[in-house]
């Protein structure tokens, strides 16, 4: 029986394909969300 | 925009709309004392601490519960005698916090409360279950389950995404089985509640949705879309609460 947790992120504005920085963090990201979501079918159609 | 999630049901539902809460524990009972209603309950807890793993194959941990206050269980009002030996809560930091304490095993015991069952899609409630407040009892030791949150974008940009999943003990957090709109039916099964700030939706924190965390891998992924959902007010569409707002986030509950 262990507490209710909360996490919280920024959300990352609106995609900008021509700016640097924000096709740079989406790669990162997209590294990071095969990892987490390594082998759930669901999550693997949500890119 | 801020996104929060905030996980769901690892802890235990002791009662609704109360106020005037109070925790004392006298060996592994705890007796929670508050104000619901229109009178003051005790409610004796016991018999359960920490999680299982989904793996296990045994029944997970539950609470066993005595409203009459030890006269179902004990035959007698325990609650007046009740001598509390707990230590002031020095624990890890929780959110929703009422009440707590740390038990001369060390084992801590704490009480939050939270509105779990606010409509979808930012909608103001308009039944008395949206609106309730839950208190909720957890007893455990050593670490806090962690909720792993990102955000992303997703489908090539079409929509702004967060993912991440739940993790308890070195192992992902799941159940097994499901209703058709996703609400866990085993006892393993946690639900993750997902928020926005000042996103479309308005100023302050507004419920986006909640989801299952994923069998087996604990894992999450939702994408904001408008939703044309006929359970909630306001058809044909409704915006989904993404990030096109300033200065706004989101949070996630579990």
């Amino acid at each position: 029986m262990t507490p209710d947790v909360v996490a919280e992120t920024p959300d990352p504005g609106s995609w900008e394909p021509t700016d640097s920085t924000k096709v740079a963090w989406e790669k990162q990201q997209l590294k990071l969300f095969d990892e987490v979501t390594a082998g759930d079918k669901f999550c693997a159609t949500q890119h | 925009m801020l996104l929060a999630a905030r996980p769901a049901a690892a802890s235990d539902l002791i009662d609704l709309n109360a106020t005037h809460v109070s925790l004392a524990v006298e060996g592994g009972v705890a007796l929670v004392t508050y104000r619901a209603k229109g009178a003051t309950r005790h409610v004796l807890v016991w018999g359960a601490i920490n999680a299982l793993a989904p793996e296990s194959g045994k029944p997970q941990v539950r609470f066993k519960h005595d409203y009459s206050g030890g006269l179902t269980s004990l035959h007698r009002a325990a609650w007046v005698n009740f001598v509390d030996g707990c230590r002031p809560y020095d624990g890890p930091e929780l959110v929703y916090f009422v009440a707590g304490c740390t038990a001369p095993d060390g084992s801590y015991w704490a009480i939050q409360r939270w509105q779990r069952n606010l409509p979808h899609r930012g909608w103001r409630p308009w039944t008395d279950w949206q609106r309730v407040w839950e208190l909720r009892l957890s007893h455990w030791t050593g670490p806090l389950a962690q909720v792993e949150f990102d955000a992303d974008w997703a489908f090539h940009g079409d929509a702004q995404g967060i993912f991440g999943r739940l993790m308890y003990a070195g192992a992902p957090v799941h159940g097994f089985h499901t209703t058709s709109n996703g609400a866990p039916t085993d006892t393993y099964g946690r639900s993750l509640y997902i928020d926005t700030l000042n996103s479309k939706y308005g100023p302050g924190w507004e419920r986006e949705t909640s989801v299952v965390f994923r069998n087996p891998t604990g894992a999450f992924c939702y994408s904001f879309w408008p939703t044309h959902d006929v359970s909630l007010p306001g058809q044909p569409a409704r915006p989904a609460g993404d990030a096109t707002a300033t200065g706004s986030a989101s949070s996630a509950r579990a």
